[in-house]
């Protein structure tokens, strides 16, 4: 099963239909993760399959013990990394995490977490948007994870956030776009663009935030603990892609009574 | 009283150990005994460079004096290592360069798979 996905379609409807977080251009509009693979071998593979173009990375404190390659050395060299700061509690430790991954040499890419809420996984907005003030300043390109709010979403365009990635719903939880109202109204008014984070299970609601006007949405749990994280990595990308089409093509609203798609006159029966 | 040195056991320069030591040099028992209370040479090395710092949190000894040492000596393959001393982030070129001392604190890290 191969199907040539990334490069005729997009180009067919629009003349650029590119991607920009700060200043750097992507295609793709899928963002994919690398947490929760059964096997690090299927990374690769499936960045090729889904034609992500950046993937989420966590920084941890090495354990000796357990002798594992650094998960760098699983992606490819074509492909953007997107440190997060996953494990911070408060936005310092946030701004922290950040600076380490940038010596590191992973970019100026950060997705900002912060989140105290061990339950849910919800993020603290506040701490959020006070380490996206701090970061974009210190030239990151900031994308911040954030619990869907209108008054953040201003904030965070204020504080120099280069995207909005308001959460569909809890991180791995599969339950798709429990958020939807909200994600609508943060697409309504942002200029940045918007990335829908977190909880997307099936590529079917991938699709649906996409055609609801979400810039991009970020799928890892989904893919990675399938059964086949390649396939479901195209099925995913196949999924935004037709959302993004199907956005751009500007569908017409629900009705309330049939409309016949078939003439109403000169039916045999007269 | 003393106990004699254990082979296997780190002692610290500035540690409760050595200065006992040398409260017990010039005791009559020192001159008849001095084995009991100078380590063999062999166990020398142990107490005077060891040291301890809290790595990645939890307070460890070590033998080492250098970043890149102490890395070599955790067991740890410095090629994917992130490491933070005191919360300055040493870049590897300058881990050789850089030398630890009592209290320290060092973090060790990696990227790993997140979402």
């Amino acid at each position: 099963m191969s199907i040539k996905i990334t490069e005729n379609t997009t180009e067919d409807t629009t003349e650029d239909d590119t991607l920009y977080f700060g200043d750097v251009a992507f295609s793709s509009r899928l963002l994919t993760g690398t947490g929760k693979f059964a096997s690090r071998d299927s990374i690769a593979p499936m960045l090729e399959a889904s034609g992500s173009e950046m993937i989420t990375v966590a920084l941890r404190r090495i354990d000796p013990k357990a002798k594992e390659k650094d998960i760098l050395q699983y992606i490819p060299k074509s492909v953007r990394i997107l440190p997060n700061t996953s494990g911070a509690r408060t936005a310092e430790e946030a701004v922290r995490i950040a600076r380490i991954a940038r010596a590191a040499g992973c970019g100026d890419f950060i997705k900002i977490e912060v989140i105290t809420d061990m339950k849910y996984l919800l993020p603290d907005n506040a701490g959020t948007l006070k380490a996206t003030e701090i970061l974009a300043k210190e030239g990151f390109i900031v994308l911040p994870y954030m619990m869907p709010d209108i008054t953040v979403t201003k904030q965070l365009h204020d504080a120099g956030a280069a995207a909005i990635m308001p959460l569909g719903s809890p991180i791995g939880t599969n339950r798709g776009l429990e958020m939807k109202t909200m994600i609508k109204r943060i697409i309504e008014v942002s200029k940045l663009p918007v990335v829908v984070d977190a909880g997307i299970g099936r590529p079917s609601q991938a699709a649906e935030a996409m055609e609801m006007g979400a810039d991009a949405v970020l799928v890892n749990t989904a893919i990675a603990t399938s059964h086949d994280p390649i396939a479901a990595g195209q099925a995913f990308a196949l999924a935004v892609q037709a959302g993004r089409m199907a956005y751009l093509a500007q569908m017409a609203g629900e009705k309330t009574y049939a409309e016949a798609s078939s003439p109403l006159t000169g039916f045999l029966r007269q | 009283m003393l106990q004699p040195l254990e082979p296997d056991t780190v002692y610290t320069v500035g540690g409760k150990v050595m200065k006992a030591l040398q409260k017990f040099l010039f005791c009559p028992s020192f001159f008849l005994f001095p084995h009991f209370y100078i380590p063999h040479p062999d166990q020398w090395v142990h107490c005077y460079i060891a040291m301890h710092i809290i790595l990645n949190g939890e307070q460890t000894a070590i033998k080492s004096q250098t970043l890149d040492a102490m890395i070599a000596e955790q067991g740890v393959s410095p090629d994917t290592v992130i490491a933070e001393v005191n919360l300055e982030l040493i870049k590897k070129d300058d881990w050789a360069q850089t030398y630890l001392a009592e209290g320290d604190k060092v973090e060790l890290l990696s990227f790993v798979g997140g979402g």
